[in-house]
Formats: structure tokens, C-alpha cells, sequence
């Protein structure tokens, strides 16, 4: 008998391995380096997502086991490995050795060869490369601040009517053990106290609020046609758009629901990964990245530089490229079609070895059958259906509304009341030890006002405090 | 150096190791240096030798630590691409090692002398060269690797 779980993996036998494998180790950069469980799930579900690579009993996985892949975050670097703010890569000191290069070559351009070798000359290159950078006295040793951390409040003080940002809306304040939950108005505000501001994020309440639009729809189908009629039952919640137009006129007794939802949501939300978790799962659970869109300015930079380098081909070079390429290849090789079915034999032989059984003990269903049909099919060919995780998962996923590249549920900002300090396990804060949520606790909490420089023009910080304070305790929903 | 954190990370200090092959000569460079809140590398100590060996970089790293430790820093991490002389060097002067994510997740280059960058310490360079995959799931794999290498020159 074979489970829905081998069915679903043998329909994905094609794809290439090494990139799959590299594209889920790069994920680990995301992992936050707070909770040391959360790399030990992070490294349990990879290796279970990759058994045959990662966790074969050969010379080779063991090696990957015991130099990359093992409960010392540091062998593999990242952003998990280190301390918030640290870097993650040595991609700086490569750079500077480049810059240190062209300067040797810019120093020897008019000497022989035999007197480059010299190491006078490069002791004066590294000389000169230290003099032409930047003073010593800007080295950075503080978190960059930026004028757009303090957005989050300039927001709040602009739109004091109506619905506020999910971010507070549906956020709770609770202890570190999250045993015990605040009210607003007990810590905001007040510079003593010691809390965990625990804020949802978008993707998470946007899921939470298509699976009660998803179950109150239920319900309503058995319910007189009149009270079929009640607003925002019909309305749709399965894209970002519209679930953020649903929030902005969800009533108030659905703000409770939801509310509640999402409290047993936080509850359950416990560092490592759970029994049976997929790695995707976890990762979009425990993992931490902000939206690409509507994001910070920090996020946005490093996106942007990664578009700047990626290179551009004009598409006629590109084109002539490969049918020279081609031609050549054809001149050298013979016939496309014999490469072809070379290729085809040899990629078949190295899925059957890699995977241990054969993908034509599978039936491959390509036309659409109703879901009943298929769960029927199932049953007659005595394939488990009844308690099956994977489809508990799938059946959950089809409800999930993702927000592109954001990663994580929740998102904990830690106010420590005696030593003043604030802590975050966002990306931003992993990447460059500040962020807009530390920005705007340290000034609802302790007062602490943007300088100068971060302020914009007429800006009165100790009145933006006391408003969002205000606002914030009063449109609290309380459950 | 993080005065502000607590416990075992308290006056934490990471610092970065490289070595370059100084062109038309027989000479390899090191360089150890401090990495700021900005992401820049500040240079400290050199050393200038034939091969990239592990005395020579102990005794650069020794230097650096000597420094550290005078500072009052704690807990000194090496940041680089763990080849075997620093990966030595640093078991022998007793510093914490954390590999390069950049090394680690670097694809080698698809095409002859096409990349500038040291795939030394790959995981990726590793699991291709030993799962032997067929030339024509290669060259998928060389074409989606470019994309991958723009993604892990900024994000890390």
C-alpha cells in the first residue's frame, strides 16, 4: 500500500536536485538566530525534504552532516549563525581584497615583470588603498538609524479614525513564556513595564481570515435566505487585496473572532519544528522575511541591489549565441534527436537509482475529476485516506493566503522595562540590529524621539507619542 | 564589539579573513579586518607569503586576536571560507570559526574562467561533483545558476 505523501513525491521526480537542495539552504539566511531550536527544526525538516542527499549512510552525506549540516549554526554562516547585526558573509573583505588588487596593478603598470615581484611595491599598494578609503573615524559601531523606522508611528498619527494597521490591531502583549496576556492599556505607554509585543503578519491574518470567510460561508448555506443576505459573506478572501479591503469594514464582532483565532494561532506557535511539520510549513511559520512590496526601505535596498547586478543580455546577442552554439554542437555531434534520447535514457536511469521505486507503479491523473471521485478512487485501491497528514496539510494550504516573499506568522518585539532595551527577531533587526518595530516601542515606551536628522519638518514627536499611546488603547479589542 | 547583549554574547566580537593571489607575482596576500554596522570591511592586519599557509595565518590571526582581547572583547569569531590552513589556524589559537554563507552557497562558475569568485568551501560545488547527474541535467542546472548567484551576492 503506498501513501498519498509517495504519490505526491513521485510526481515531482524531474526536478534537479542540486538547485532544489541549494535553494532551501539558502533559506537558512532567514532563519532567525534568537531561538537555537528553531535551527535544529530548521536542519530536522531540511534533512527529512532531502533524505537521499542529507541523510543517506554514505561517505558523502556524512561529509555534508559533519562540515555544513549539523546543530552548530556557524559551520553553515548566515544570518541564523551570528548575533544580530553581525554579518553573515565575508563578502566585504573579498571585495576589499579586489580593491586592494587593482590598486597593486595600477602601482606596477609601468614596471617589468621581474621587478613587480618586488613586495615593496605591494606593501605600498595596500598603503595607498588604506589612505584613499574612508577615515577610521566613520566606522560605523552603532545600528544605522534611518528616517523611515519611525514610519510605523508617522502612520498611526495619520489615520486616527477607523480601522489601524493589523500590525497593532490584532497584536498581543503577553509575557516571555507567552503564559500570561497584558492589555493595552496596561504596558503601552508606561516605561516599567516588561512584555513581549507579539504582532501578527499580514499573510497570517489574511489565511486566518479567509478560513473564518471559509467556514462562516458553511454555516450560512443552512441557515433562512435573508440571513443568507448579511454583508461580506459572499465577499471573497483568497488574494492580499482583497483580504486587507475585507479588514477595513470587518464588524466588530468578526474583529473578536478573528481576534481569537489568532490568539490560539500564537499559542501553538512554539520555536522548533512540530512532529510531522513539512520544511515549507516550518519555514513559513518560523522563518522570518519582510513583503516585497509595501515593505521597509531596509528590504527594499537589499532587493534593489540584487536586481542592479543581475545582468542584462540583449535578446538578439543571446539568440545568435545559441544558434552559433547549436550549429557548432550539430557540426560536432550529429543529430539533435540522438542527443535527445541519450539524454532522456540517462536522466530516467539516474531518478530510478535515486529514488528507489518506480514512478510507473503510479497512476498520474491529468484530466480534472471531482475531488469526491478522486478520494473514492482511493479508497477502492486500499490507498490511506482517512487521517492522512499530507492531505490535512494540502486541504489547509488550498486556505492560506500568501503575501509574496514574506515568511513567518509572528513577529516578537521584546521591552525589557529595567534595562530600557528593545529586541526584535524581525529581518530587518537580523540584518542590521534596528528596525521599525524597536523604532516605534522606544518611543511609545521610554520616550525616546528620533533626532534631528530622522525628523521630518513640523514634526512635534511628544505629540505623535501621546496620540498613538491613545489610539492604541483605545481601539484595542479585547476577547 | 555587543557591550549591550548578555550572557555568553556579551563584548562578542567577529572579525574577517582573506587571502588574494597578488597578479604577475609568486605572492599570496592575507588580510584580517573588522566588519561595521555598515557592512564594511576595515583592514587591520596583513601578511604577504608564497602559499596560503596555516603559520602564516596564525600569525596574522594572533595578531588580531591580541588586539581583541586587549579591548576587552570576548567570544572572538573568524569569519571566513574555512579552507583547510584557517580552519587550522584558528582550531590551534582557539577562536570560534563561521564559514562564509557566500562560499557556501556559491555555484561554480558554468563557464571557463567566467567567474571572478573562489567557489573554495562550496556545499554546492560538493553535492554537484558528487551526485555525477547527467551533462544534460548539468546544463539546466548551469542556466538556473546564474540566477541563484545574482540572489546570493546581496541577500546574505
Amino acid at each position: 500500500m503506498h501513501s498519498f505523501e509517495e504519490l505526491h513525491t513521485a510526481t515531482n521526480l524531474t526536478l534537479p536536485f542540486p538547485l532544489q537542495i541549494m535553494g532551501d539552504i539558502l533559506v537558512a539566511n532567514y532563519i532567525s538566530p534568537k531561538d537555537r531550536s528553531d535551527w535544529l527544526g530548521f536542519i530536522k525538516t531540511l534533512k527529512e525534504r532531502h533524505p537521499e542527499v542529507l541523510s543517506a549512510e554514505n561517505p558523502q552525506s556524512q561529509h555534508i552532516r559533519d562540515f555544513y549540516l549539523n546543530e552548530n549554526p556557524r559551520m553553515l554562516g548566515g544570518r541564523a549563525a551570528t548575533i544580530p547585526g553581525q554579518a553573515g558573509s565575508n563578502n566585504g573583505g573579498e571585495g576589499k581584497g579586489r580593491r586592494m588588487k587593482e590598486k597593486f596593478k595600477r602601482v606596477t603598470r609601468h614596471k617589468r615583470k621581474d621587478d613587480k615581484i618586488n613586495p615593496m611595491h605591494l606593501v605600498s599598494s595596500l598603503a595607498l588603498d588604506l589612505v584613499m578609503s574612508e577615515p577610521l573615524k566613520n566606522f560605523a559601531s552603532e545600528p544605522e538609524r534611518t528616517m523611515a523606522d519611525w514610519d510605523m508611528l508617522r502612520v498611526l498619527n495619520r489615520h486616527p479614525s477607523g480601522a489601524i494597521m493589523l500590525d497593532f490591531q490584532y497584536a498581543f502583549y503577553t509575557n516571555k513564556d507567552k503564559t500570561k496576556t497584558f492589555g493595552a492599556s496596561e504596558v503601552i505607554g508606561n516605561p516599567n513595564a516588561t512584555f513581549t509585543a507579539q504582532l501578527p503578519t499580514a499573510s497570517n491574518v489574511y489565511s486566518h481570515l479567509n478560513k473564518m470567510k471559509g467556514a462562516g460561508k458553511a454555516a450560512v448555506r443552512a441557515s433562512s435566505f435573508h440571513e443568507m443576505r448579511c454583508p461580506g459573506m459572499d465577499d471573497e478572501a483568497d488574494t492580499p487585496e482583497k483580504c486587507s479591503a475585507l479588514l477595513a469594514v470587518l464588524p466588530p464582532n468578526q474583529v473578536i473572532e478573528l481576534k481569537s483565532r489568532l490568539l490560539s494561532n500564537l499559542l501553538a506557535n512554539t520555536p522548533g519544528a512540530k512532529d510531522g511539520e513539512t520544511f515549507w510549513d516550518f519555514v513559513r511559520r518560523r522563518g522570518q522575511r519582510n513583503p516585497k512590496t509595501s515593505t521597509t526601505t531596509r528590504t527594499k535596498g537589499r532587493i534593489a541591489e540584487n536586481k542592479k547586478n543581475r545582468k542584462k543580455k540583449s535578446k538578439k546577442s543571446k539568440n545568435k549565441q545559441s544558434e552559433d552554439e547549436k550549429q557548432k554542437h550539430q557540426a560536432k555531434h550529429g543529430e539533435e534527436t540522438e542527443k535527445s534520447s541519450g539524454t532522456a535514457k540517462a536522466e530516467e536511469k539516474g531518478t530510478k537509482s535515486k529514488w528507489g521505486f518506480d514512478p510507473d507503479d503510479f497512476v498520474v491523473i491529468d484530466v480534472d475529476f471531482d475531488a469526491n471521485e478522486i478520494m473514492d478512487f482511493m479508497k477502492e485501491n486500499d490507498i490511506k485516506v482517512a487521517g492522512d497528514e499530507l492531505i490535512e496539510r494540502l486541504l489547509d494550504s488550498t486556505l492560506t493566503v500568501r503575501v509574496p516573499r514574506q515568511l513567518g506568522h509572528w513577529v516578537e518585539v521584546e521591552v525589557d522595562g529595567t534595562t530600557k532595551k528593545i529586541t526584535c527577531n524581525c529581518e530587518d533587526y537580523n540584518f542590521d540590529r534596528f528596525c521599525p518595530h524597536c523604532a516605534s516601542f522606544e518611543v511609545l515606551q521610554f520616550g525616546k524621539e528620533p533626532s534631528n536628522a530622522h525628523q521630518k519638518a513640523g514634526e512635534k514627536w511628544g505629540e505623535i507619542r501621546k496620540k498613538c499611546i491613545e489610539l492604541l488603547k483605545k481601539k484595542e479589542v479585547t476577547i | 564589539m555587543f557591550k549591550d547583549e548578555e550572557g555568553e554574547n556579551k563584548n562578542a566580537v567577529q572579525f574577517g579573513t582573506d587571502y588574494f593571489d597578488v597578479p604577475g607575482t609568486p605572492y599570496e596576500c592575507g588580510h584580517s579586518g573588522f566588519i561595521d554596522f555598515k557592512g564594511r570591511y576595515w583592514p587591520c592586519a596583513f601578511v604577504v607569503t608564497k602559499h596560503e599557509n596555516k603559520e602564516t595565518a596564525e600569525m596574522m590571526m594572533g595578531a588580531v586576536k591580541l588586539i581583541v582581547q586587549h579591548l576587552g572583547g570576548k567570544k572572538i569569531t573568524c569569519l571566513n571560507d574555512a579552507s583547510y590552513a584557517l580552519d587550522n589556524a584558528i582550531k590551534e589559537l582557539k577562536l570560534l570559526l563561521q564559514r562564509c554563507f557566500a562560499h557556501v552557497v556559491r555555484f561554480p562558475a558554468t563557464k571557463k574562467g567566467n567567474s571572478r569568485h573562489s567557489t573554495r568551501g562550496s556545499l554546492a560545488r560538493y553535492i554537484l561533483k558528487t551526485m555525477n547527474k547527467s551533462h544534460a541535467v548539468m546544463s539546466k542546472v548551469s542556466v538556473c545558476c546564474t540566477v541563484l548567484k545574482s540572489f546570493t551576492q546581496r541577500q546574505i
